[in-house]
């Protein structure tokens, strides 16, 4: 049996981290949780297996999500990326081609949907 | 007895003469020692116990000097001077009782019994005879004057016209030296108002709170605005602008960076005329926000403009800083939102009606996306035609919905409820209505009507519509409408359903000015 696909949640907001993490096992996939960018970073160098990240736009530590998409696009560019942001005025150049973004408080079919598509 | 018919001599009505001696203001003037001393004379010279000198108008002759009688006029018809009007010789009648002209005189036939008469008429520059200087006597005088006294009594006549005239010259230039005097008195009380008002302006000019300049605009050769300089400004300028000493100086020399805008406006205001108010930010005076009235202010030529202004930067801080405030709160409700989903997901995992939760989830989205629309309005208010393409583009393609109204703007609470109840409509459709099919579409239209807000969803494209077996909450929202108390009218029909919403417009319309609760 394939092992599931491995998504990064990277979320500030414990319940929504947690919630972020349970749309992923409900799409099939497998959650790690990093609390904040830097985090975020660590375990990406450490792992090869990580496919997907799902990234908040607003996070203390030297990078918002925004920045950390960027940095993924650039160091580990097969990683698909998924952003999602309590302001809804993220433009589609702010961010990485490819990326898919959405405004919380997202509706989790599409999310569930979303992770789907890309693990696929 | 009756008064006997005396020819008046055609030359006492002759309009120019009367003119003339309407002219020389002589008329029932006060006596003057000029005149009673030509009369003196005349008495002595002729040896004569009456002497006058007598003016003779249309209906009376009238005695400016008059020695050895005791009237000072008497009616045309009992001149004797009359007769003299008509030439420029001295009339001299020995006797009057003998001439036909004068015998019936009643100064002849009655008091004083005159009977000698000689007078020299008074010959204006024009000719024409305004009067005598004239000597009586009550005998007959066989021959009348002797030459010498004849022509003494001429030169005395010359002599009371030089007195006449200088006469006049002395009142045309009194009434010259009053007019005269009366405009520099204009002058003066005029130069004292200006003073007083200047005094007055200048103590209401420093007493301002607010800045007032007046400057002198500059324009390049093509008309544009080049600069300008500060011909006057109040105490509170150098407070509001920072700008020390600026009298005569000109602005870009003050201030480099100063934006064209500023040049732009004054040069309008200096060619049009036009008074104008508005708000900006002045970049190189320390970016602070100013409140401008401006207006032109003396002549077109003069390019003058004066300027009312105050520093308004605390205010539009504050302002701004209330914008942000609520843009910031309106994030923070949307991550509270986003917390609450999370929350019930979590709770209801294992509670099995998962259809449930999803409506559940999708409501929280939609008072979300309602959220999203009064946040362009930073809360103050909602354009109905956003809220309703907001709550419907969630559930389905732009293209499939369409809709129209006048502009209407909602309160936040009349915002919130209609995108709730949409959000209802919309699921529905989806599920069981136009939107299910891949041709059905929406119809949404509002009017206003007798001060209520109609407004019509109709399904069209999709399959017959039937009323609900239960009424869940969606079912409830929707009968209770867009402020709760308002009136719902349902169509199930086989085109589809179609709904009509009413509401008070004072309940749910943004008065400009309020805040509701």
């Amino acid at each position: 049996m394939d092992k599931p696909t491995v998504v990064l949640v990277v979320e500030d907001e414990p319940l929504l981290l947690l919630l972020a993490g349970t749309l992923v096992e409900e799409a099939g996939l497998q959650p790690l949780y990093a609390g904040n960018a830097d985090e975020a970073v660590a375990i990406l160098e450490a792992r090869q297996d990580i496919r997907i990240v799902f990234t908040d736009v607003e996070m203390p530590g030297s990078m918002d999500g925004i920045k950390l998409a960027a940095a993924i696009r650039n160091r580990w560019p097969p990683i698909q990326i998924v952003v999602v942001s309590g302001h809804s005025a993220v433009a589609p150049s702010q961010l990485p081609e490819g990326a898919r973004f959405f405004a919380k408080p997202y509706d989790q079919q599409h999310i569930v949907q979303a992770l789907q598509a890309m693990a696929a | 007895m009756p008064v006997p018919m005396i020819d008046i001599p055609a030359a006492v009505h002759d309009p120019q003469r009367l003119q003339i001696l309407e002219d020389y203001d002589i008329l029932d003037t006060p006596p003057e020692p000029g005149f009673d001393d030509v009369v003196t004379l005349a008495r002595q010279i002729c040896k004569t116990p009456i002497a006058l000198v007598s003016l003779v108008d249309r209906d009376r002759q009238w005695f400016k000097a008059v020695s050895g009688l005791d009237i000072c006029e008497t009616p045309i018809n009992q001149s004797v001077c009359a007769h003299a009007l008509a030439q420029r010789e001295t009339l001299n009648i020995p006797d009057l009782t003998l001439d036909a002209r004068t015998r019936d005189n009643s100064l002849v036939t009655g008091e004083p019994f005159i009977r000698f008469y000689a007078g020299a008429p008074l010959i204006a520059a024009s000719g024409l005879v305004i009067g005598t200087i004239c000597v009586i006597d009550t005998v007959p005088r066989s021959g009348g004057l002797d030459v010498g006294q004849i022509a003494a009594i001429e030169a005395l006549a010359r002599q009371v016209m030089m007195l006449l005239d200088q006469r006049r010259l002395i009142v045309l230039h009194d009434e010259r030296a009053s007019e005269l005097r009366e405009q520099v008195a204009e002058r003066k009380i005029a130069q004292a108002a200006l003073e007083i008002s200047d005094d007055r302006y200048r103590s209401l000019f420093n007493s301002l709170d607010a800045g007032f300049c007046v400057i002198e605009m500059a324009f390049n050769k093509d008309g544009s605005p080049r600069d300008y300089r500060f011909v006057e400004v109040n105490e509170a300028f150098v407070d509001q602008t920072g700008l020390h000493d600026a009298t005569g100086k000109w602005m870009r020399d003050l201030a480099p960076d100063h934006e064209p805008y500023w040049f732009e406006i004054y040069g309008k205001v200096a060619l049009t005329g036009e008074p104008v108010r508005f708000e900006h930010e002045a970049k190189a005076l320390d970016r602070r926000w100013y409140d401008v009235r401006a207006f032109r202010i003396g002549p077109r030529a003069a390019r003058q403009v004066a300027i009312l202004f105050n520093d308004i930067t605390v205010r539009r801080n504050a302002e701004q800083q209330q914008v942000m405030l609520n843009e910031e709160l309106g994030h923070r409700m949307k991550n509270s939102m986003a917390l609450v989903q999370a929350i019930a997901s979590q709770t209801l995992r294992g509670a099995g009606d998962r259809a449930a939760v999803q409506a559940f989830n999708q409501r929280i989205a939609a008072l979300s996306r309602a959220h999203d629309v009064l946040l362009q309005q930073s809360w103050t208010s909602a354009k109905l035609a956003d809220v309703v393409l907001g709550a419907i583009s969630a559930h389905t393609d732009p293209t499939r919905v369409s809709c129209g109204g006048p502009e209407v703007s909602l309160e936040p609470k009349a915002a919130l409820s209609l995108s709730l109840l949409l959000h209802e409509l919309a699921t529905n459709a989806v599920k069981y209505g136009s939107l299910s099919v891949p041709d059905g579409v929406i119809r949404v239209n509002w009017r206003r009507e007798d001060g209520s807000l109609i407004l019509d969803w109709v399904e069209q494209g999709g399959p017959p519509a039937a009323p609900p077996e239960r009424t869940g909450l969606g079912s409830r929202l929707i009968d209770i409408g867009m402020v709760g108390t308002s009136a719902v009218r349902k169509t199930f029909a086989d085109s589809g359903f179609s709904a009509e919403f009413r509401a008070p417009l004072h309940l749910i319309e943004h008065q400009i000015g309020q805040s509701h609760g």
